[in-house]
């Protein structure tokens, strides 16, 4: 385990053999390779050993990446409204043969609408005459990533539809599939949809302005596919399942980057410095911890003056959940630095003449950053619940942003759950981020923590 | 020539109980009272069992914790004197690295997540001292010195054996060339093979470097064999303190005599010669009155319960103990304890 | 003194753990008479703790134990071999704590700080000198034998028959109670520790580290054992204290006849106190002798090293202590032949590092495992010679 010392040796007789060092206490290259990986490295190998952590990992990193992309990865935009196609249940993807095609595809079957003439009622049924296979990377609506890179891709999409209503659409066309293949890969020379001026849909009508946000209308006769239904807006659930993911997993992770920051900065100073300031901030920080949170979230919720955008809403609710989670780290941070502050290894670096600012953030903090690392993944799944609990009692972000909250506060009722039980999916996809976040958590907190010098 | 180091009525006293408002109202009084001296080049045995204050008088030595009162003179160039007991952390910092430290726990003294080579050079990289270069090869002089292999140099602590952290603690504690060392108990957490290796090794550096050391230890073998000279401690206060060769042929506190009396000797032939001392350790926060060892001392008079003893010069040497005592003519200390420092924590 | 209480002949620990088998102890043997203190000195990591604890059945899996211990309580019965007891079976347990007792090194982490000391001191007594306690579901299922598997419907029936047993015994628990109350507090005195009655209630960790001490062996004799495994009682101890611990040992030890086995790495303890020295290396003996013969003439050449780098012992100098060159191997990794041989001063070449020498004695007096003092080494100085 240990290399052969190297100093020379003393009390060797007469006739002693020279010290080249016979025996089994040579270490080999991956013993010595192991010994020069930083704690991290180390805490990454524990980890990998831990198969359900490291699985949950990749589960977390998987929707992250799709959330993220969620423009690309999205049939249809979550506001566009389909007037036509409302509270319909998932088009069960299918695997089979279609027309037009002699290999087995992925397919849905369309819906026909029949307006009862007498009470006026709409009807939908399942057309199984027709097979609507799913086309992958086809040309629909223009997205923009980050502002800087335009394009109109789509992973997948049903020939014909352009994902959400741009209003421009050309003119009619009927619903044969080759021809609306035809049309659906020719890229779009229309707008945006932002433009405020009137555009013209498919039937020649013009909007006014006020409307045109409305225009944002599809027509019926185009094939559609709601994989997870639509809602009574008539959107498309699983679009906004995607869209309003990036919102919920995004405030979970800048929640916590605030959290982070004021954490270690307001605990690394009392902990190191002691005394009156010390006390001062945790005071504060104990009034926070007592204050209960979901009342106080509530109220900060409802604050929310309601003429701020919804950048602006999404920046405070972040502001929000954060300002009551660094107490708990702050008084982490600080009952750790107490204790290593006093390690002779600290110690020894105020002797050599350090700052404290130095001692605190080069020689203690590294310490327990793997410590800290994992309770804040375990973290992160707090704020999405409480963003998420927040949104759905509606004093958190409210349409037209979408998110996980939002999307179940818009199935808040009995009837939805009798009638429409599509719309509780976001709940579990809540309960996937939740979990993986925790196991992924535990594994890195179990990598992290009884740790060997 | 001044001495290197020298302390006069050294106190550390820790708040215990405090008022509702923060004033303190008991303390404990780990370093109560405490006076020697350090020539330059020569080693000072600082001996005594826990509680007995001297790893606390060593730490304030070297201000890592801040004194009530006394007086710390430190002279590197043996004729201009820095009082180092009121100085502000700034004033400190040019004379920190004339005076550095060896802890006794090999494990917790090196930073588990920096490379030894990142350990040791970090005094230079804090002092400022040369660039990058020159500081890589400074560790390669001091690697090369205690005798460790430059293959160690991108290694984590958590590679070494005991021995070789010491020998690591040892090159970092070197690397400004300081004048002084205070050695914390640094064998007691070593094997017994280990610790002649580390003896010898610090009895080399010594040499070579002309360091005066600070060596606190509870064992009196090893003092024996390093020490010039030698302070005994007991609950804070200091006991005895005189030339090696006098405290342990001849010692005159009752204190050092059960000490040495009851260490054992690793020669079987010397058995029979413990005498037991009874009693136990007094808490550091509440101890007797009058003189601290006089409830377990096998030579204690009517009036050692009410009086504390001051320290008398006899033989070479300072005792404190009533024994020795003989008049205001011998008297070196004032009666009562000076007033804190202005600044200093309450 | 004819029969050693405790012999063991060739005992290994073995740990096997992911990374490889760590042989924590390598065919170990010594033996303990009565009433002798046999010192046990290795630096850290030789095994010696281990030793005493596969003696007293305390090594858990993936810890297994080869060999055999032989216990002698009576002498005209025959010895009872620890090894073949099941582990936590309960023969082991009655010996474990009443007839051989171990105590702890670090005393500020062995006592239970939730419990009261005298709560502790009365344990041990109830399970070893209390009268047998009533489980009359448990004499039920062993007189039904095979057929209990039938029974499981009457399992609700259990905590009556427990509620029973304890009414049943109730008065008689009163006098035993009262019976070891005084025991334990006769103990305590016994040990040392002052106003027993208001020590008797209370915690641990209301008391200093010597005074611990003085508990745990309070606790480890208060059921007067033949045996007692002491593993490292005093580091961690002041010196004042040690002297006291140590003498109180050996005043216990004085009374009752007494064997001690005195686990240490500091030769001094093991010079002031031991009858008898063994010197453990790698999880073997290299060398067993009477302590005056060890120190004196040590013939392993470890032993001859390692009483020269102690200060203070008859061999060391004054000046530049003598150091034993290399470092002790790392516990997975292996040593052919004979483990010390890559540090040894006496290494002959072709010998020692192919053949591992056995634990032979060298004279009448001692014991020692190296090759210089058997038929291996003497006849390869012939061969080299010639």
């Amino acid at each position: 385990m240990t290399e052969s010392d190297s100093y020379p040796p003393v009390g060797a007789g007469p006739g002693a053999p020279p010290p080249d060092f016979r025996g089994t206490v040579e270490m080999d290259e991956k013993a010595a390779e192991y010994y020069q990986l930083p704690q991290w490295k180390l805490m990454w190998r524990r980890f990998r050993k831990h198969k359900v952590a490291l699985w949950m990992l990749h589960v977390v990193i998987l929707l992250y990446v799709i959330c993220l992309n969620c423009e690309f990865l999205a049939p249809y935009d979550p506001s566009a409204i389909h007037k036509d196609w409302i509270n319909l249940p998932p088009q069960v993807l299918r695997f089979g043969f279609v027309e037009g095609s002699s290999l087995p595809r992925l397919y849905v079957y369309p819906f026909k609408m029949q307006q009862d003439p007498v009470t006026l009622e709409r009807v939908y049924s399942v057309d199984r005459s027709r097979r609507i296979p799913i086309r992958w990377l086809v040309r629909g609506r223009k997205w923009t990533a980050l502002g800087l890179f335009e394009s109109n891709l789509h992973l997948f999409g049903v020939a014909g539809s352009y994902g959400t209503g741009s209003a421009a659409a050309p003119p009619g066309v009927p619903a044969s599939a080759p021809a609306t293949q035809a049309a659906a890969s020719r890229p779009t020379s229309a707008p945006t949809t932002t433009s405020a001026t009137a555009t013209t849909p498919a039937s020649g009508r013009a909007y006014s302005a006020p409307l045109a946000r409305l225009a944002r209308t599809e027509r019926s006769d185009y094939p559609t596919c709601f994989l997870l239904g639509t809602d009574s807006l008539g959107q498309d659930l699983f679009s906004r399942i995607f869209y309003g993911g990036r919102i919920s997993l995004l405030i979970g992770l800048t929640g916590v980057l605030l959290t982070f920051f004021l954490g270690i900065g307001l605990g690394g100073i009392s902990g190191y410095y002691g005394g009156r300031i010390d006390m001062l901030i945790q005071r504060v920080a104990e009034v926070i911890q007592t204050v209960p949170k979901i009342p106080m979230w509530l109220a900060l919720a409802a604050a929310i003056p309601k003429n701020w955008t919804s950048l602006q809403v999404y920046f405070a609710m972040t502001l929000i959940l954060a300002s009551m989670g660094w107490s708990g780290l702050c008084r982490t941070v600080r009952g750790k630095l107490l204790a290593l502050r006093e390690e002779d290894y600290a110690r020894a670096a105020l002797l050599a003449g350090a700052s404290e600012s130095r001692i605190i953030f080069v020689h203690l903090i590294p310490n327990f950053l793997s410590h800290i690392t994992a309770s804040l993944t375990l973290s992160v799944p707090g704020m999405i619940l409480a963003e998420t609990s927040l949104s759905f009692l509606g004093l958190g972000l409210r349409p037209p942003i979408v998110s996980w909250g939002v999307l179940l506060q818009q199935a808040n009722r009995v009837d939805i759950v009798i009638n429409q039980p599509w719309l509780l999916l976001p709940a579990v996809m809540v309960v996937i981020a939740v979990l993986a976040f925790n196991f992924a958590g535990e594994g890195l907190r179990d990598a992290a923590d009884p740790y060997s010098t | 020539m001044q001495p290197l180091l020298k302390v006069e009525g050294l106190r550390v006293w820790f708040p215990k109980t405090t008022s509702f408002l923060g004033k303190p109202l008991t303390y404990v009084k780990a370093v109560d009272d405490v006076a020697f001296e350090l020539p330059h080049g020569k080693t000072l045995g600082l001996v005594g069992e826990s509680g007995s204050g001297k790893t606390t008088a060593g730490l304030a030595v070297l201000r890592a914790l801040h004194p009530r009162s006394g007086t710390i003179e430190f002279s590197p160039d043996g004729e201009q004197v820095h009082e180092l007991s009121h100085m502000t952390a700034k004033q400190l910092r040019p004379l920190r690295r004339h005076m550095q430290m060896i802890f006794q726990d090999p494990f917790s003294s090196l930073n588990p997540r920096m490379t030894v080579q990142q350990v040791i050079a970090e005094p230079l990289k804090v002092s400022k001292t040369g660039d990058a270069k020159q500081r890589k090869q400074r560790v390669q002089e001091l690697l090369d010195e205690v005798g460790l292999s430059s293959a160690f140099l991108n290694r984590y602590p958590h590679a070494f054996s005991g021995g070789q952290r010491q020998r690591i603690a040892v090159a970092r504690a070197l690397a400004l060339n300081p004048l002084m060392v205070v050695c914390d108990e640094p064998l007691s957490a070593l094997d017994v093979s280990v610790q002649a290796q580390i003896i010898n090794l610090m009895m080399e550096l010594k040499a070579k470097h002309n360091l005066s050391l600070i060596f606190i230890s509870h064992d009196l073998h090893v003092v024996k064999h390093l020490a010039d000279d030698v302070a005994v401690m007991y609950a804070g206060q200091l006991m005895e303190v005189g030339p090696r060769k006098k405290i342990f042929d001849n010692p005159l506190h009752p204190y050092a005599q059960a000490l040495l009396a009851s260490a054992p000797t690793p020669d079987p032939r010397a058995r029979g010669g413990t005498r037991i001392l009874a009693g136990e350790v007094p808490d550091p926060s509440n101890l007797p009155r009058g003189c601290v060892f006089h409830p377990r001392c096998p030579r204690a008079m009517e009036n050692c319960a009410d009086i504390v003893p001051h320290i008398t010069h006899k033989d070479e040497r300072d005792v404190r103990c009533l024994l020795y005592e003989n008049g205001p003519a011998d008297q070196k200390m004032p009666p009562g304890p000076p007033p804190p420092l202005p600044g200093a924590k309450q | 003194m004819s029969e050693p209480i405790i012999e063991l002949s060739d005992v290994c620990v073995d740990y096997h753990l992911d990374e490889g088998v760590v042989h924590a102890v390598r065919g170990a043997s010594y033996e303990l008479f009565m009433g002798e203190t046999l010192g046990l000195v290795g630096e850290s990591g030789c095994g010696k703790s281990q030793s005493s604890y596969a003696a007293i059945g305390l090594v858990q899996p993936p810890g297994t134990v080869t060999g055999e211990i032989l216990f002698r309580p009576e002498p005209d019965q025959p010895p009872i071999d620890l090894l073949k007891m099941k582990r936590n079976s309960p023969e082991i347990r009655e010996i474990r704590g009443g007839r051989i007792s171990m105590i702890f090194q670090e005393p500020m982490s062995s006592l239970s700080p939730v419990h009261r000391i005298g709560k502790q001191i009365d344990e041990t007594l109830k399970l070893h000198t209390g009268p047998p306690q009533r489980n009359t579901f448990r004499w039920a299922m062993r007189k039904l034998g095979p057929v209990k598997v039938l029974m499981w419907p009457l399992i609700p029936l259990y905590p009556l028959m427990y509620l029973v047993d304890r009414i049943v015994a109730f008065r008689g628990e009163r006098l035993d109670r009262l019976r070891r109350r005084r025991v334990a507090v006769e103990f305590l005195a016994k040990v040392g520790i002052p106003d027993t009655a208001k020590r008797y209630r209370q915690y641990s960790f209301e008391f200093s580290g010597g005074m611990r001490q003085r508990i745990m062996i309070a606790i480890a004799l208060s059921c007067n054992p033949m045996v007692l495994f002491a593993d490292e009682p005093t580091t961690g101890l002041d010196v004042t204290i040690q002297a006291q611990i140590l003498e109180l040992i050996n005043a216990l030890q004085r009374q009752t006849q007494l064997g001690v086995v005195l686990i240490t790495h500091d030769l001094a303890v093991v010079a002031e106190r031991a009858d008898r020295v063994a010197v453990m290396y790698l999880g073997r003996i290299v060398e067993l002798a009477d302590v005056y013969t060890l120190f004196a003439s040590p013939k392993h050449p470890y032993t001859t090293a390692l009483l020269r780098s102690v200060i203070g012992s008859p061999l060391a100098a004054d000046g530049r202590l003598a150091t034993i060159r290399g470092v002790v191997p790392g516990p997975l990794e292996r040593v052919s032949g004979c483990p010390f041989h890559p540090r040894c001063d006496h290494y002959m070449p072709g010998l020692c590092d192919k053949i591992e020498p056995d634990f032979a004695p060298a004279d009448e007096k001692t014991h020692v495992a190296c090759h210089l003092y058997n038929e291996h080494g003497k006849a390869h100085k012939q061969c080299s010679r010639s």
